[in-house]
């Protein structure tokens, strides 16, 4: 997927409104699935049907990812492609960009022990004090 | 005092999203406070937990699968973490199932409310290592497999695999199985979960990595669960998705829809029961040419009057 990905000018990113293995539940899952991120890592300007709204925390609209809604505006944004294709490879590399620093593995990887409140001193862990404040928002950027 | 030293568990391993637990453990290995990861399967989880030494576990996926083994390894760990990736689908299994972990991690921030202050949001997310696990995909995402069937349609037809001493994999009380195994012995797992759920477009190829769907099974009448929000609309995608694809068509129905779309004999095959359709597939496997003749008008048809191309 992620060659695909990395040499299309936009990525069809249906997200979970077509999802076969789930279609059974009819349960919109309001957070953005790994594929979203794993196209922007590949470097493709998306095009990312608009389910929920959770897709503006971790992607700019306009600047990082393309939000749609139906047909027209697939078609709006590939005659985009055809006309502007310098704008079209500035939104995928800045998707790309905020892929790598907030949307890998290694960055969950430190959310994940941070919240976890892992000190290698420390065997014993009142878990009740992780749960504090705003846990959505990245807070560390981690080398890649 | 060294750093943490991880037993990761996939609780569902077979699934094509095993990736992401190696991409996982790959990204924790290099973390300054993780000393190890060992990557385990359930078979030998606990054994390699014990030896090891290790003193932290973390489960990928849920905490419904073989949850017994996974409270045993939750009491003997240090510190527990669950990160569950079906929410919001079993959530309420993974609010059940959960409370033996020290901590519990949602990939879907609707559901965090579900588990009363002891979860915390956290997205799945993408790897730089992705191209060289990439060769763990068994099948590709939903979104490419248009692409893959066009690919392979230039391709000859080739028939599906078929081991006759290979044991059945017979799910309890499924019936509609019978269908599958006739031509092919053993469904795939997407196969089964398709028909337990009453999917309304079900691919009965043997498996994707093998041939890519020569001969779809396409149920228009309602079979679809109660609890769906937009039937129609779903059914009539995967209908054009599949025909776009170049997967020749069988559908039953006893008043189909797909006239509106599709020319019956012609671009598809249209059949009123299950014993009709299976007779219609037998013929149709032996007729590879004529198979691939219609698959290919209804295809031209569909990129002529329902599709968008997107540009590479």
């Amino acid at each position: 997927m992620a060659d695909h990905a990395a040499a299309a000018w936009l990525t069809l990113n249906i997200g979970r409104e077509l999802d076969i293995a789930n279609r059974r539940f009819a349960l919109p899952q309001a957070t953005p699935g790994p594929r979203t991120f794993e196209v922007a890592l590949s470097g493709s300007t998306q095009l990312f049907f608009t389910t929920g709204l959770e897709i503006c925390d971790v992607f700019e609209p306009e600047r990082e990812i393309l939000l749609i809604d139906g047909p027209r505006d697939i078609a709006r944004a590939i005659e985009r492609a055809q006309d502007e294709p310098a704008a079209i490879l500035a939104i995928a590399e800045r998707a790309q960009r905020r892929a790598l620093r907030d949307h890998t593995y290694a960055c969950r990887a430190q959310r994940m022990l941070d919240l976890c409140g892992f000190r290698p001193d420390i065997t014993a862990v009142d878990f009740r004090d992780l749960f504090a404040g705003d846990h959505v928002t990245p807070q560390v950027s981690v080398r890649v | 005092m060294t750093g943490l030293s991880i037993l990761l568990l996939d609780t569902e391993p077979r699934t094509h999203n095993h990736y992401i637990v190696l991409a996982i453990a790959d990204a924790l290995r290099r973390h300054p406070d993780v000393a190890r990861v060992v990557v385990a399967h359930h078979g030998d989880a606990l054994a390699t937990f014990v030896a090891e030494g290790l003193d932290t576990f973390l489960a990928f996926g849920g905490a419904k699968m073989h949850a017994p083994l996974l409270g045993r390894l939750a009491r003997l760990a240090r510190l527990s973490i669950l990160w569950t990736t079906e929410d919001p689908y079993e959530r309420s299994s993974n609010v059940r199932f959960s409370d033996c972990f020290d901590i519990v991690f949602t990939n879907d921030r609707s559901s965090v409310a579900a588990y009363e202050g002891r979860a915390v949001h956290l997205p799945l997310a993408a790897s730089p290592a992705l191209p060289r696990l990439r060769c763990r995909f068994r099948r590709p995402p939903f979104p490419l497999r248009p692409a893959l069937h066009r690919n392979r349609l230039a391709q000859p037809c080739r028939q599906p695999e078929h081991d006759p001493g290979a044991p059945a994999r017979r799910p309890a009380g499924q019936d509609r199985f019978a269908l599958e195994r006739s031509f092919w012995g053993r469904p795939t797992c997407m196969t089964a979960r398709s028909l337990r759920n009453g999917a309304a477009a079900t691919s009965i190829s043997h498996a994707w990595r093998t041939e890519v769907a020569s001969c779809s099974l396409y149920r228009a009448s309602s079979r679809a669960t109660p609890t769906s929000r937009r039937p129609d609309r779903r059914r009539r995608r995967a209908l054009f998705e599949t025909a776009l694809a170049g997967g020749f068509q069988v559908m039953v129905s006893p008043e189909p829809e797909v006239r509106d779309y599709y020319t019956a004999g012609a671009e598809f095959l249209l059949c009123t029961g299950d014993a009709e359709a299976a007779e219609a597939i037998a013929s149709m496997l032996a007729a590879p040419e004529k198979r691939l003749a219609q698959a290919r008008a209804a295809r031209a048809r569909t990129l002529a009057n329902t599709s968008t191309t997107i540009g590479s």
